[in-house]
């Protein structure tokens, strides 16, 4: 016998369900109906039948219905069901970490697609991506598409980091997503990195080389110690990423194995920690200022005697269970939050649109660029790196091993480092903190600015070292260069504000600005103002004609 | 059955009724309905339009389409063999029809012999027309369509079949 | 508040949804409204319009990407050129509006697509859809389409054949590249010469007139229209100094001759005889057109260039000096060559230039320094590329060619021309209009400004050694490269530094130094070509390729050619009359004479000792023949023996040797009438001179013979039979006579005997 026919029991339907019960198939006869009666019946509902199986809650109407909608959902259940509004305040977060997921999402899918045609070897990788152009339905949209992706991912990706930090959403308890974020933002590098190469043709062979080049470079140090023939991490770390000494197939297939297999895994991984923390950690960093109870204290509601949820957003969030403490009861919402059904939703779908549209109209008119197809034999002048790295690469004329390693380095681990010095709690979920905090970054900014220019200025017009002291050794040029020269002065910079501020986050505030002030002004400058030779030039205009 | 707000609390309510977290509205919310199906549209023509991408323009290979010469170089043949396009172009009296060589088992190709055709692979034998008479081969040997080009070359069609009594006059 | 964001966010998302949708369906029109479809649906369109004149239903043009697909035939490559270009081998559409066009010429016949594509031939951008983006007119694609001539130059690519058949642009451009001299500076793969293209210069201050030297060097073209030395753009000084330094070169042989005095009219016969205007301009028609061969250079002027006394040395000996010129080395007698030196030097000159040159200033003396700078001058513009001259270092090497035509693009500068960014629009420019590519000179923004002009000059030699700069930096350094440049001609004299800083001076004076030449760094002169002549050199380089087939089932080989240069005697005579600088023996030689190849089957061994001795026209209507050159008489002996021993191919006329008793010469003299061959070959002074005489009646050669004294029959016997077997050009006409018809119109004019050679004859 079939259950159809019996009522649910309460505790399988939801309330707020709209009447979808299945209908008792009116029985032709008085007789009860056979099991023929019941498949013809059966297979008349089928499709409604099968939209219930999916669809299984209809469209919530209370609050409960919307926690239900959204727990019970596979793909949405790492959401909350219910968010703080402060969460969805657009000036919050600026929306980047969803439009860094929806790229990261968009270049899955038009990865895949290229996938089918793309062929990782020196002699068909060209022509492939020429076929994919031309010869495939949709292909210059895939690969357009992929493209600008790629290039939106990573500065949504340092946007996204420039607002996390500026935010205070490293504090504790929010260290390791901290981390763990440096880390995502270290892969998508490299994934845009690797992903550069493949299609094999002029910009992509150059920059590749410089890279490996610069991945060479603590042979700078070994070479003035004279320890490279038995300790050469340099050669070791080329090797591993060319698997010969000169970009070739090894290169390609290395690289290409790490674009759509290793780094893809290992970023997916990341990510869900990263998700999963932030539900861990409590949701996204919200103000102090708002949250009257501290960590460890709980409040009990005046009425119930049953403890009041804390507000505190620093609390963890557990599955359904009724403790006291540190876990709020079910059924007890916190204060000033929305339920995520409709009220996150909807701006997250609407986020991903808007991000779509933006990256569907740059695909359609713009088209990624292909140059001529890998010639060892022609070097490009200037070969420049992915704008990503140029500013590296500004670092890197000055001395490769401390601007394409070291510093490089230090930066990313003194990024990374961050949480575990400023363990300051109040104004975490502000941007810049306070008054104090815009002060400190607004003269921070005005500062680094003046300093990465003013050196940018004297290096170009006086000169360094070996123009006053020719045969000055090179280590020497390796440990006083423009690029930690600067770092020093930020260095110093960041620690005497702190000392002056008497505060870490200012410090940290100042340590932040500094280095994306001079991102972008070394980005900017290396896009624009270096040109054959790695010269300086006012604009493209003035480059030596050819 | 609704059950839904049995055990709600009163500070529930209270949270509720407020006008800062009012329930979503009974009426039709035309906005979000608008929004939600134009943005399913947008995905589902974009899906739709990418399944399009593994059938690419041309495949990558030559035409089926062959030139085979200058039609006059055809007019006293009986038999012409073709090894590269595994076929052979007769005339009878009626006009020109070409002839596939590729056995129709499993694609080795047979060589003429005494007045039929004989696959070495696995010993079929067909007669004169292309018939099986004896071995696994299950089908005749294909005919193939045969046309004249502008520039007045002969032309076969690699992947069209004929009938066995088609003819071009040429 | 949270309403209100909200709904914001529906309405943001309808929108962004609109826009997504909106691109979406703007791709998929894009996508399906291509150019290509466009294109194949008027083919299809015009197909049905035409006429059928077949009953058979035509097969159906589908509307679909078409591609030669020749990944595996060696060629690598895939052309999707006939999707848009459908008609391409549709004879109907010849006049079709492209891109429905069909090909012209019959070159798809051997070269059809499905085997070739199109690329190999064409360049361009085979796998692109749209037309730009084909065509290879888009940014990072370094192989344009090639079009008309230009095509050509893919020839080379499988064709290894010099010269290709069907490809005239290219050989013209082959052959520029080996006379105007190229190689003397540049590698060019095969098209490398034996020699310098230009004359030795050993010896020149004694063969030619200072001033005339002076007018040479300054301007090439204007002193001898059609000269082959290009244009150097020199100043004024420069050329006198080099002219300086060339005229210390000098020799004693020559000037020994000096204020000897020949007889006019004795040299006059000693012309006649020799027929200088056989290969030389020597004089003027009614209508003041050039008369004479081109083989050597035009002499109406020679009294203006040459000394006399040069003359009687080189009419004795041609070979000293110039050890590559095709003009023999004549028997003349020491007074032979005097009076013949006479006659030339007073009957070819141009006496306006004479006065003008009297009426000039007087040549100061030359200064040791002049010639100095003469010297190196010479060095660094490279003379020595297409002159000899003992002593000298040589030339500068130039940029190797032998693979020009698939260097890479950046290689070439093309400074601010405003011309395509092309391979054949570069060198097309550089041999037009070199000075278009000549790059600009920029201040650098540090350092000493008048440093960086001064070590920039060019050519250096003529700057160095002049007043040294001033050594601290500042106006005095820049006028004294003003100085300089004005000493040296670059700049007028009249011009002086302008008031105001040392950088708007410096930037003043680097203006006016890019005006000139004083910044080119290339010494490629200008050789002032024609459009064609450009055109074809510019196929010719393009055609020096790496990109070549090398798959045997593409590559056709070069034909055998037979040099001839033998080391024997007979070698070595034509080496002293150079026989090849009129007639062809083999695929050496010239083709203003006869073809010797067959000569000892062609004709009797008497008649040729009688013709070299005494050489006599074949029509009447021609009065120049072969020059007189006395031989020894041994010598004739020999050449005589050996041309009709070697110079046989015994299959010539076998036919007749094997019945000539069959023949009747009274049938052949019926035939030689109803056939009509006096109307082209004239016979005891009535018939057409179209043809050779057959009986040779020119006044001015008493002593001509007939054509049963010359020619063997069994060569008249294969002649009669087919002619444009033994000579593809000869317009006689292929009368179709049988054996018999042929062999009694041999024994006819067999019987065509003067009887007075037979008398003399041995």
């Amino acid at each position: 016998m079939s259950t159809e026919n019996q009522p649910a029991t309460p505790a399988e339907e939801s309330p707020g369900e709209s009447p979808s019960s299945e209908p008792t198939p009116a029985p032709e006869t008085d007789r009860s109906p056979g099991a023929w009666g019941q498949f013809v019946g059966n297979l008349r509902n089928s499709p409604r039948l099968f939209r219930d199986s999916v669809i299984r809650h209809g469209r919530p109407t209370s609050d409960r219905a919307a926690s239900q909608a959204v727990f019970g959902n596979f793909f949405l259940h790492i959401l909350p069901t219910r968010i703080h509004f402060r969460s969805l305040k657009f000036r919050t977060t600026l929306g980047l970490g969803v439009i860094t997921l929806v790229l990261f999402f968009l270049l899955t899918a038009t990865g895949i697609a290229l996938m089918v045609y793309y062929k990782p070897t020196t002699d068909q990788a060209y022509d492939s991506m020429k076929d994919i152009q031309y010869l495939v339905p949709t292909g210059r949209y895939m690969r357009n598409i992929h493209r600008w992706s790629a290039h939106g991912m990573v500065a949504c990706v340092l946007l996204h980091m420039a607002r996390a930090f500026y935010v205070g959403a490293y504090k504790p308890p929010r260290e390791l997503n901290w981390v763990i974020g440096m880390l995502l933002f270290v892969l998508t590098l490299a994934l845009s990195f690797t992903g550069y190469l493949l299609p094999w043709d002029q910009l992509a062979f150059w920059a590749v080389t410089i890279g490996s080049e610069i991945a060479q470079s603590p042979r700078e140090l070994t070479d003035v110690l004279g320890i490279t023939s038995w300790f050469d991490p340099g050669g070791a770390i080329k090797h591993l990423l060319l698997g010969s000494n000169h970009v070739g197939q090894e290169a390609l297939s290395r690289f290409y194995l790490l674009h759509v297999m290793v780094l893809p895994l290992i970023m997916t991984v990341l990510l869900a920690v990263h998700f999963w923390r932030i539900r861990k950690d409590g949701g996204l960093a919200a103000s102090s200022r708002e949250s009257q109870v501290s960590r460890e204290s709980s409040v009990q509601s005046p009425e119930s005697g049953l403890p009041q949820a804390s507000l505190d957003s620093s609390k963890t969030y557990g599955l359904m269970a009724v403790v006291r403490g540190r876990t709020p009861a079910v059924d007890r919402v916190m204060a000033d939050t929305v339920p995520t059904y409709p009220h996150a939703l909807f701006p997250i779908a609407a986020l991903s649109m808007v991000t779509l549209a933006v990256v569907l109209l740059l695909g359609h008119h713009y088209d990624a660029p292909l140059t001529e197809m890998a010639n060892p034999a022609v070097p490009e002048n200037p070969a420049k790196a992915p704008w990503y790295f140029l500013g590296l690469q500004e670092l890197v004329s000055y001395s490769a091993l401390m601007g394409g390693v070291v510093i490089p380095t230090i930066v990313v681990i003194g990024l990374m480092f961050v949480p575990y010095l400023d363990r300051e709690r109040e104004d975490v979920g502000v941007w810049f903190g306070n008054r104090q905090g815009r002060r400190v970054c607004v003269a921070t900014a005005i500062f680094a600015t003046w300093c990465v220019i003013a050196l940018l200025a004297f290096t170009i017009n006086v000169g360094w070292l070996r123009d006053w002291y020719p045969r000055i050794p090179q280590i020497v040029i390796t440990f006083v260069n423009p690029g930690t020269v600067l770092l020093a002065v930020f260095v110093a910079w960041s620690l005497g504000t702190l000392k002056r501020t008497n505060s870490t986050r200012m410090g940290a505030l100042a340590t932040f600005t500094c280095f994306l002030v001079a991102f972008v002004i070394l980005t900017y400058f290396a896009t624009v103002h270096r040109g054959p030779n790695w010269q300086f030039y006012w604009s493209q205009a003035d480059w030596p004609v050819h | 059955m609704t059950h839904g707000n049995d055990t709600d609390t009163t500070i529930t309510s209270d949270l509720e009724t407020s006008r800062r977290f009012a329930k979503p509205h009974e009426r039709r919310d035309f906005l979000g309905l608008a929004a939600i199906w134009s943005a399913a549209t947008a995905v589902l023509w974009g899906l739709l339009g990418a399944l399009r991408l593994p059938w690419p323009w041309a495949l990558p290979e030559s035409s089926p389409r062959v030139k085979l010469g200058p039609v006059a170089d055809f007019a006293n043949i009986t038999r012409e063999p073709f090894p590269e396009q595994r076929l052979w172009i007769f005339r009878d009296a009626a006009g020109l029809f070409a002839m596939s060589a590729v056995c129709t088992h499993l694609g080795c190709i047979v060589s003429a012999e005494d007045g039929g055709y004989f696959c070495p692979c696995h010993g079929s034998r067909f007669n004169a027309q292309g018939e099986p008479l004896s071995g696994p081969a299950p089908r005749p040997l294909k005919y193939l369509q045969l046309s004249v080009s502008p520039d007045g070359q002969l032309v076969v069609n690699q992947d069209q079949e004929t009938e066995a009594d088609v003819r071009l006059e040429a | 508040m949270t309403q209100k964001r909200l709904w914001r966010s529906k309405v943001v998302l309808l929108i962004a949804s609109l826009v997504v949708l909106q691109c979406l369906i703007e791709a998929a029109y894009d996508e399906h409204s291509t150019e290509w479809r466009t294109h194949q649906e008027a083919y299809a369109t015009a197909l049905e319009e035409q006429p059928r004149d077949t009953e058979t239903p035509g097969v159906e043009f589908p509307v679909e990407l078409r591609q030669s697909y020749l990944k595996h035939l060696d060629l690598n490559r895939v052309d999707r050129c006939t999707t848009c270009h459908v008609g391409i081998d549709n004879p109907s559409f010849k006049d079709a509006v492209q891109p429905l066009t069909a090909h012209s010429g019959d070159l798809l016949t051997s070269h059809p697509p499905d085997r070739f594509g199109c690329t190999i031939c064409h360049e361009g951008q085979g796998r692109a859809t749209d037309k730009d983006a084909a065509h290879g007119h888009v940014p990072h694609w370094t192989k344009p389409l090639l079009t008309g001539d230009l095509t050509q130059a893919t020839c080379a690519k499988c064709h290894r054949d010099d010269p290709i058949p069907g490809a005239p642009v290219l050989a013209q451009g082959r052959r520029l590249i080996r006379e105007l001299g190229c190689t003397g500076c540049h590698q060019a793969g095969d098209l490398m010469t034996d020699h310098p293209v230009g004359p030795r210069l050993d010896a020149i201050g004694s063969k030619v007139s200072r001033r005339w030297l002076n007018r040479w060097l300054k301007d090439p073209q204007a002193t001898l229209p059609g000269a082959t030395m290009p244009h150097y753009g020199l100043t004024d000084p420069s050329a006198n100094a080099l002219a300086a330094w060339l005229m210390t070169f000098r020799d004693d042989e020559i000037e020994s001759h000096a204020d000897e005095e020949g007889d006019y009219d004795a040299g006059a016969g000693v012309y006649r005889e020799a027929q200088c205007i056989v290969c030389h301009v020597t004089k003027l028609d009614y209508a003041d057109n050039p008369v004479g061969g081109n083989i050597g250079p035009n002499l109406l002027q020679l009294g203006n260039k040459v000394h006399q006394s040069w003359m009687i040395s080189f009419f004795r000996d041609p070979h000293r000096f110039l050890p590559h010129t095709k003009m023999p080395r004549f028997h003349f007698s020491e007074e032979e060559a005097l009076d013949l030196s006479q006659f030339t030097y007073e009957e070819w000159v141009d006496f306006d230039i004479l006065d003008a040159e009297d009426a000039a200033p007087e040549l100061p003396p030359d200064e040791p320094e002049q010639i100095a700078l003469g010297q190196r001058l010479y060095e660094e513009l490279g003379c020595a590329g297409c002159h000899e001259l003992s002593g000298t270092k040589p030339a500068p090497k130039a940029p190797d060619l032998s693979f020009i035509g698939s260097a890479p693009l950046h290689q070439f500068s093309f400074g601010h021309a405003n011309i395509r960014r092309s391979l054949p629009d570069f060198f097309y420019t550089k041999m037009r209009s070199p000075e278009l590519l000549r790059p600009v000179f920029h201040l650098p923004r540090d350092g000493n400004a008048a440093e960086a002009i001064w070590t920039h000059l060019r050519p250096a030699s003529a700057f160095a050694g002049a007043a040294e700069l001033p050594a601290e930096p500042g106006s005095g350094q820049l006028t004294a490269i003003l100085r300089s440049t004005q000493q040296a001609g670059f700049l007028d004299g009249s011009l002086s530094l302008p008031e105001g800083s040392e950088a708007a001076q410096a930037d003043w004076l680097a203006a006016h130094l890019n005006g000139t030449s004083a910044f080119n760094p290339h010494r490629m002169p200008n050789f002032r070509l024609t459009r064609d002549d450009a055109k074809a050199i510019t196929v010719a380089l393009m055609s020096l390729t790496e990109d070549t087939v090398s798959s045997r089932r593409y590559e056709v080989p070069a034909r055998e050619r037979a040099v001839f240069n033998p080391s024997d005697d007979f070698g070595r005579l034509e080496r002293n009359y150079r026989c090849l600088s009129c007639h062809s023996i083999r695929d050496s030689g010239d083709l203003l004479a006869s073809d010797l190849t067959w000569e000892g089957s062609r004709v009797n061994r008497e008649w040729l000792y009688h013709y070299l001795n005494k050489p006599y026209s074949m029509r009447r209507t021609i009065t120049l023949a072969m020059p007189i050159f006395h031989f020894p008489d041994d010598e004739s002996k020999f050449m005589a023996d050996y041309m009709s021993q070697v110079f046989v191919d015994t299959s010539i006329g076998a036919d007749w040797y094997a019945h000539q008793n069959e023949a009747n010469a009274e049938r052949g003299k019926a035939l030689f009438d109803a056939k009509g061959c006096i109307a082209c070959h004239q016979m005891h002074g009535s018939g057409g001179d179209v043809g050779p005489s057959l009986t040779t009646q020119v006044p001015e050669f008493p002593h001509g013979t007939w054509v049963g004294d010359k020619l063997r029959g069994g060569w008249i016997y294969q002649w009669l039979k087919d002619p444009q077997a033994l000579l593809p050009d000869t317009i006689e006409p292929d009368l179709n006579l049988s054996d018999q018809d042929a062999r009694d119109l041999t024994a006819f004019l067999l019987t065509l005997k003067n009887p007075e050679f037979q008398k003399g004859s041995e």
